[in-house]
């Protein structure tokens, strides 16, 4: 333990901090000292720091303006590094840590020599919105190289951290009966009333110990001290099955009784005590059936010159050092209030010894405070100290200046209505002016919603349990005695004043945005007149407090300035988070590995101990080639695939392909009515490709479908289209033609599948199947046989998707790993050649297959050659809308096939066709465009690729260019031939 | 003009406490009659009455506005400006739109801060980078620019972007240079001052309650300060496209959905370029005041609560940090939600209707704000010259009848897959 | 937001993916419908849009897989109830689940089919 630090504003007792544990900390590197128990703010102020940071445009000189999560000035940096810093923490509500490290921000150079002060000394020159009406000269491009990065350097507060967050973070569903938002008196006491008639119940506490103001107004609740009453309740709730939860903010609420809260669970650890495994912040998405809002009110100030300057606070801020930290803000404080308010913090000061004046701007008031000299009728005029306040002007009944070190401002109290506004599922939700309160209070509640405590408008504690009563009694609560309040601290409604006279320039309403009352002004003078149009030209309230301390004024303001109602003008609209989130928590852990799900085929393991490259495709992980010792490139080892494939033998896992199993007596005029051929005249033990096309009439997908009974069909989709596929059987089924009687359900997962290609595939299958018949005749092309294998149903398909002779065969997925294996050492023999997508891709390309490449949802049948595969003799899903002119448009393009002309030029896919190599290219010009590249073919010995013209037919045989200028303008000739470049007559498939 | 804004301006008013702006625009009272009359006051309305003054020089024009200028969806979004479109129905479109930015601060006379800061498209497999590849050269033919980016590229103009990522690695990018993005709200109020100084009418607090038709012609509308004639009527009411139609007996291809969009508190510079992350519709850049701008996809349903839930804010937040690990410790300070025009092919119309004299300006989806000038632009000559320009051939509303659809996402007719 | 599946009960909104808007039903097969009549832009392009009581198609994709009609009010998201696809456009479908039914939907049949 370090020598103990002075702490000169610090009292020797009295506060809720812990004197027996000391903690050390830093502050822009300076060692400080302060208690367990305290926040930054408090421990920087005991120790006599009035400069915390620097306003965001003019980078005025600021301190801290209030106690609690309503900061707009006192922001700091925590921690340093680029994956730690943590920039914009409010050190109102930063818990001090032993170790602690924080940092000032938005400054170049030392805090107290920030050479962007120079904005200040210009300001007149920046008044609000002066950005929209300069910064011509030299047009773009000055803007953007020389004007705007100028303004980027000047903006923004804290250093963003530039590396991955370290921490992690939880999210959790949460429920209850009744979630009470705010663990104030009022919260508290609604919580237990409800807890105790059997609901469940949840207290939710932004701040780091329940209480509120309870913890350090002084008012003693059945003769106990408010924080022992708050303990007793806490108790209480407990007992009765209640969930308190400091440390949690619920900053949004949303539709259906769902509310999004922030826990934050080890920020205010020293960092030796937090664990690894331990999430940082915890965010709930919480579901309730009732919610209380026991939110509280947050003070407000009042516009008046150098009311931004350190040492110039809220008044409930101040009371709330002495109270709950035990910190003198000053030793010669001076009050300036509009209501009653003000007056308990001067006598609690006074108590202290401290040197207490009270500016009180009624003059008809006739409160008094014991040791405090009160002047009425009088209000603040000018504040003074740059870099700490000293002096402060007054004036109204009479004028003069004091010396003082702390200026303590009550302008009056504004309910914290924001989360009363953030739905509205309800008559209106905009907050409500009430013109004798001079304050917006919640819109009318629904049966769900309640509201206690000083968020309705209560003044003073005694009031604020009456309304928890009433809030209690509206779901049911059980009644509760009523403590009694003694030393009760008088609150009134203030009298009006946003701003005193002749407040202008340097009277802040927006600490953090330097929005001023002068803005304001300015903003009406060039005619920005709704409230919106305020806010946006001044930006008052859209800094990180997001105006909690300054709309009220503003607005107020405005409505003088315009000559309208405050009513009239309204508030802006309030909106989700409460206070700011970190991203990183709405994420939790579903993030970068875990982003999305990974999806495996069964023989996942055995391709990658076989020396597979993987590429996802649809959440699969699919082998993309297999290396072999050797092997430069991929290219040389998918052609080697290809080659094996073509020659001998290959096998690849067609597992990840969509499979949907439909059964019921109406399964074939089902299926007649999704695929564009039809499919009743479809045999037993045979397989079909089909077609679908969207309900608009564009291609949606393709597949083969076998019927295994007279109502029994196996579908396949393509890998990507699987789930959407399957979502519009069931649109169609049971929106369209819930009569039908079929059922299905997808059995993607439940499937292994295989495919054996090249001329030697059925002697393996033959191999593999030793009982069956699978020559020619015993299974033709297209043939289905289902059968077992090892005691295993298995189905064997006779299809072909590279254009050899060619088998796939499905089994179970739990043991398609062991046929896998099996089928690779049975077809040792023939040099059976695994092989990947790349591979795939090169086949079917030379076999004028089409994929998601050419099916990209914009494509007719006509324009992939399968316009045949139209029965005319009956409907199905869109074949009215390909009905539509555009349909059979001449110009629209058609696939064709494209072949390199130079052995060694590769055709660029996205390349753009002409006909010309010369130009000029442009869209006019235009033929078309390449979908497919096989990289290498074997069968042309060079590049070839599938692509979409207009006037194909017109083509075949006729060289062409493909030109890509995003590859430096690279042009490859090409000529253009039919997309189906291998086996046309389809002998092999067929032989 | 007397009242031009510029340095020497400032300077003088900074000197004189400010005490000579004028009212950036008048609050006029609507007159019995105009030539057009233009329903919507936000950016598309207040453009295409600008571009009615300055272009055709038709200047007795009201602009009718239910609230406050510029309270649509033009104060509401990610403030993003691009052309970098696969369809020649787009990418001409938006191309002349781009081109126009260049230019707007200037012809304005109000710094709309048009920053070409350059729009990143990140892919993440070989069939994106062939699509992107299309993309890139479609734009170049129509006259934009594109540049096709490989990882290293990224890495080097992006270096934030997790390029090896472990679930959706980087295979490259996309890059339009000449995209960036602007000030929203300094859009609206700067063609609003345009119009304003050309004669134009801008009248606030003015409901639109019906539309006159007689014998299939427009006559005039019905607002809540009473009937005002005129002869030609311009919807450019994205956001309220079929609540207005109907005014007419209209029955337009729209539906309304909610999309979601967030602010960042403001730090210091973190991101130059506007990214997006291609396994995961989310794009995000950083404002001049500092803060992180981002969005991602619609809810999903039906909305016109300018207000969303919180399963498409975990899912745009699990992109953020999946794209940009630096980003999960930022904090988010606002969002909020507009409403879309969300049309069947997620391409906007711009076209006449079966009404004579009524033209429709709709169905924007996200694409909106960089509209904007391109839409004054086109609509106003639309309804000078009851003609399209060639930037707009192909954006009918007879298309979903045709099937002439300008489909980029390949997605089909359903209006909240775009 | 909380979907009241008729199947499942209530069950939060990301077990489900929207579709849109419930306006009109499929055109019957066979039908003479033109594919630029109204039936079928009704069906597919065409809508009301009214920022009031809606009916919205929900996929229940991670739940029971059944088609749904929510019937959902599209400014405040006051949902009042819920229907099966499959008995939504018949005339004489059941009541819906949830608390209230806004209003049955436009029981316009298809121009083809008649």
């Amino acid at each position: 333990m370090t020598a103990s630090l002075p702490q000169p504003l610090r009292l020797r007792q009295g506060g809720l901090i812990n004197r027996n544990q000391p903690l050390t900390f830093t502050f822009d590197r300076r060692v400080y000292q302060g208690y367990e128990g305290d926040s930054l703010a408090s421990a920087l102020l005991a120790s006599g720091v009035k400069l915390f940071g620097r306003s965001f445009k003019y980078h005025r000189p600021r301190g801290v303006f209030s106690a609690g999560p309503e900061e707009p000035s006192a922001l700091v940096e925590i921690d340093q590094g680029k994956a730690e810093r943590d920039p914009n923490h409010r050190a109102t509500m930063v818990e001090l840590y032993e170790g602690l490290e924080t940092f000032s921000q938005n400054h170049i150079g030392p805090l107290e020599l920030d050479l962007m002060e120079a904005n200040d000394l210009i300001s007149r020159f920046l008044p609000a919105g002066f950005y929209y009406k300069t910064f011509f000269f030299g047009g773009l491009q000055a803007w953007y190289r020389f004007y705007e990065p100028i303004i980027r350097r000047a903006a923004g507060l804290g250093r963003p951290p530039m590396e991955a967050d370290p921490h992690h973070y939880d999210k959790i569903y949460t429920f209850a009966d009744t979630l009470v938002v705010g663990g104030g008196i009022a919260g508290l006491t609604t919580a237990l009333s409800l807890a105790r008639a059997g609901q469940s119940v949840l207290v939710c506490d932004e701040r780091d110990r329940v209480g509120g103001a309870a913890l350090w107004q002084g008012e003693r609740f059945d003769g106990q001290s408010g924080a022992a009453y708050v303990d007793h309740l806490v108790a209480e709730i407990e007992a009765a099955g209640g969930r308190v939860l400091p440390r949690t903010t619920v900053f949004g609420v949303y539709d259906g009784g769902t509310y999004g809260a922030l826990e934050r669970c080890h920020d205010h650890l020293a960092k030796a005590g937090r664990r690894a495994h331990t999430a940082r912040m915890k965010y709930h998405r919480i579901q309730a059936d009732r919610v209380v809002y026991a939110t509280g009110a947050i003070e407000r100030s009042v516009g008046f010159m150098g009311n931004d300057r350190p040492g110039v606070m809220l008044a409930s801020a101040g009371h709330a050092y002495l109270g709950r930290y035990g910190v003198r803000v000053g030793q010669q404080p001076t009050i300036f209030t509009t209501n009653d308010g003000g007056y308990a913090v001067a006598a609690a000061l006074a108590a202290t010894g401290a040197d207490v004046t009270l500016l009180d701007a009624r003059a008809d008031s006739r409160l008094e405070a014991e040791g405090v000299r009160v002047l009425r009728g009088v209000h603040a005029t000018q504040a003074h100290g740059r870099m700490g306040l000293h002096r402060v002007d007054y004036g109204g009944a009479q004028s003069g200046s004091l010396s003082t070190d702390a200026l303590l401002v009550s302008g009056g109290w504004n309910p914290a209505v924001h989360l009363t506004s953030h739905t509205n599922d309800r008559r209106q939700s905009k907050p409500v002016y009430d013109a004798n309160l001079r304050a917006f209070l919640p819109p009318e509640l629904v049966d769900s919603e309640a509201a206690a405590g000083s968020v309705t408008g209560a003044l003073g504690t005694v009031d604020c349990l009456a309304s928890a009563a009433a809030a209690a009694a509206k779901f049911g609560g059980a009644a509760l005695d009523t403590p009694a309040v003694d030393e009760a601290v008088a609150v009134s409604a203030p009298k009006e004043l946003w701003a005193v006279p002749g407040a202008g320039k340097a009277a802040f309403l927006d600490l953090q945005n330097d929005a001023t009352v002068k803005d304001v002004g300015l903003a009406a003078q060039e005619g920005f007149r709704s409230v919106e149009h305020m806010k946006r030209f001044t930006t008052l309230g859209m800094a990180t407090d997001q105006g909690k301390t300054s709309n009220v004024n503003g607005l107020a303001l405005l409505a003088a300035a315009t000559g309208r109602e405050i009513s009239a003008v309204g508030t802006t609209t309030f909106r989700p988070p409460y206070t700011p989130v970190p991203m990183g928590a709405f994420a939790g852990h579903h993030r970068q590995r875990d982003y999305e799900p990974f999806r495996y085929s069964p023989v996942y393991d055995w391709a990658e101990a076989n020396g597979a490259t993987f590429v996802e495709a649809g959440l699969w992980m699919r082998p993309s080639w297999y290396t072999q010792t050797g092997e430069a490139d991929w290219l040389e080892s998918a052609v080697r695939e290809t080659r094996a494939t073509r020659d001998q033998l290959g096998i690849t896992d067609v597992s990840t392909l969509g499979k949907i199993d439909i059964q019921g007596p109406d399964a074939a005029e089902f299926l007649n009515r999704l695929y564009t051929n039809g499919w009743k005249s479809l045999p037993v033990g045979k397989a079909r490709y089909g077609l679908m096309l969207r309900e608009d009439g564009f291609v949606f997908d393709d597949g083969t479908t076998s019927r295994l009974a007279e109502d029994h069909f196996y579908m396949t989709t393509t890998t990507a289209k699987a789930a959407a596929v399957m979502a519009h059987m069931e649109f169609v089924h049971q929106s369209a033609w819930p009569d039908l009687q079929v059922a299905f359900a997808s059995v993607t997962d439940q499937w292994g599948g295989l495919a054996l290609a090249g001329p030697k595939s059925r002697d393996c299958l033959a191999a593999l199947f030793p009982e069956l018949d699978v020559s020619n005749d015993g299974m033709p092309f297209m043939g289905v046989i289902e059968t077992t294998w090892k005691g295993h149903t298995a189905r064997l398909f006779r299809i072909s998707f590279s254009g050899e002779l060619a088998y796939e065969v499905a089994v179970p997925a739990d043991v398609f790993d062991a046929f896998w294996r099996e089928a690779m050492a049975v077809g040792a023999q023939w040099d059976i050649t695994p092989y990947g997508l790349e591979a795939l891709n090169i086949l079917r390309i030379e076999k004028g297959h089409v994929t998601g490449g050419e099916l990209d949802g914009r494509v007719s049948m006509d324009d992939v050659g399968l316009g045949k595969m139209v029965s005319t003799k009956k409907d199905f899903v869109g074949k009215a809308m390909s009905g539509r002119t555009a349909f059979t448009d001449p110009d629209r393009v058609k696939m064709i096939g494209l072949v390199a002309t130079q052995v060694d030029e590769r055709i660029i896919g996205g390349g753009i066709v002409f006909d010309s190599k010369d130009g000029p290219f442009d869209h006019t010009t235009m033929l078309g465009y390449v979908t497919s590249v096989a990289a290498f073919s074997p069968l042309k010995d060079r590049s070839i690729a599938l692509a979409f013209i207009k006037n194909a037919a017109d083509y075949h045989s006729k060289t062409l260019y493909v030109v890509s200028h995003v590859h430096n303008r690279a042009i490859i000739e090409v000529t253009a031939e039919s997309p189906h470049f291998y086996d046309p007559k389809n002998e092999k498939v067929t032989g | 003009m007397a009242d031009q804004y510029g340095f020497w301006r400032l300077l003088a008013e900074g000197l004189r406490g400010h005490t000579g702006w004028k009212p950036a625009w008048r609050d006029p009272e609507p007159k019995a009659e105009y030539d057009v009359i233009i329903i919507g006051g936000g950016g598309h309305g207040l453009a295409t009455a600008y571009y009615l003054a300055k272009n055709h020089g038709i200047t007795n024009v009201a602009v009718l506005e239910k609230g406050y200028l510029g309270g649509g969806n033009v104060g509401r979004n990610t403030t993003i400006v691009r052309s970098n479109y696969l369809h020649t129905g787009n990418v001409l479109f938006y191309e002349k739109s781009l081109q126009l930015w260049e230019g707007l601060s200037n012809d304005l006379g109000y710094n709309v801060m048009f920053s070409p800061r350059s729009i990143i498209n990140v892919f993440h497999s070989d069939s994106a980078r062939d699509a992107d590849t299309r993309r890139g050269n479609q734009m170049i033919l129509h006259g934009a620019d594109a540049v096709l980016l490989d990882r290293e590229g990224i890495r080097r103009e992006a270096p934030l972007v997790d390029v090896d990522n472990p679930r959706f690695p980087v295979y490259g990018g996309l890059k339009q240079t000449r995209a960036g993005s602007a000030r929203h709200d300094a859009v609206a109020w700067g063609f609003a001052r345009g119009a304003d100084r050309r004669g134009v009418d801008l009248i606030q607090n003015c409901e639109v309650t019906g539309i006159d038709v007689r014998n299939g012609q427009v006559v005039g509308v019905q607002t809540n300060r009473g009937p005002i004639r005129a002869k030609k009527v311009g919807m450019a009411v994205a956001g309220n496209t079929s609540r207005v139609g109907k005014l007419a007996g209209l029955r337009l291809p729209i539906e309304s959905h909610v999309l979601q969009a967030f602010v960042s508190e403001g730090l210091k510079p973190m991101l130059h370029n506007v990214i997006t992350f291609g396994a995961g519709h989310f794009y995000i850049s950083q404002s001049d005041k500092g803060g992180l701008v981002f969005g991602a996809s619609l809810d999903g349903y039906n909305s016109y609560a300018q207000r969303g839930n919180l399963p498409r804010v975990e899912h745009v937040m699990e992109a953020a940090v999946s794209f940009v690990p630096a980003v999960s410790k930022v904090r988010m300070l606002r969002s909020w939600g507009g409403v879309m025009d969300m049309s069947p092919d997620g391409s906007p119309i711009i076209d006449k209707t079966p009404i004579e004299g009524l033209y429709l300006n709709a169905g924007w989806c996200y694409g909106g704000f960089k509209a904007t000038p391109g839409s004054g632009w086109c609509f106003s000559h639309l309804i000078a010259n009851d003609s399209p320009t060639h930037h707009i051939e192909q954006m009918r509303l007879d298309r979903f009848e045709t099937g002439y659809v300008i489909d980029e996402l390949g997605a089909g007719a359903q209006h909240n897959l775009h | 937001m909380l979907i009241p599946c008729p199947h499942c009960g209530l069950r939060p909104s990301e077990e489900f993916v929207p579709k849109g808007l419930a306006e009109a039903p499929r055109p019957a097969l066979g039908g003479r419908a033109k594919p630029d009549g109204p039936a079928w832009q009704n069906y597919l392009h065409l809508r009301d849009n009214v920022a009031d009581h809606n009916h919205e198609y929900f996929h229940h994709a991670l739940g029971c897989r059944s088609w749904i009609v929510v019937h959902r009010h599209t400014l405040t998201h006051e949902v009042t109830g819920a229907t099966m696809a499959a008995d939504f456009w018949k005339a004489d479908k059941p009541a819906t689940t949830g608390t209230q039914d806004a209003k049955s939907p436009a029981a316009e049949t298809a121009e083809d089919g008649q």
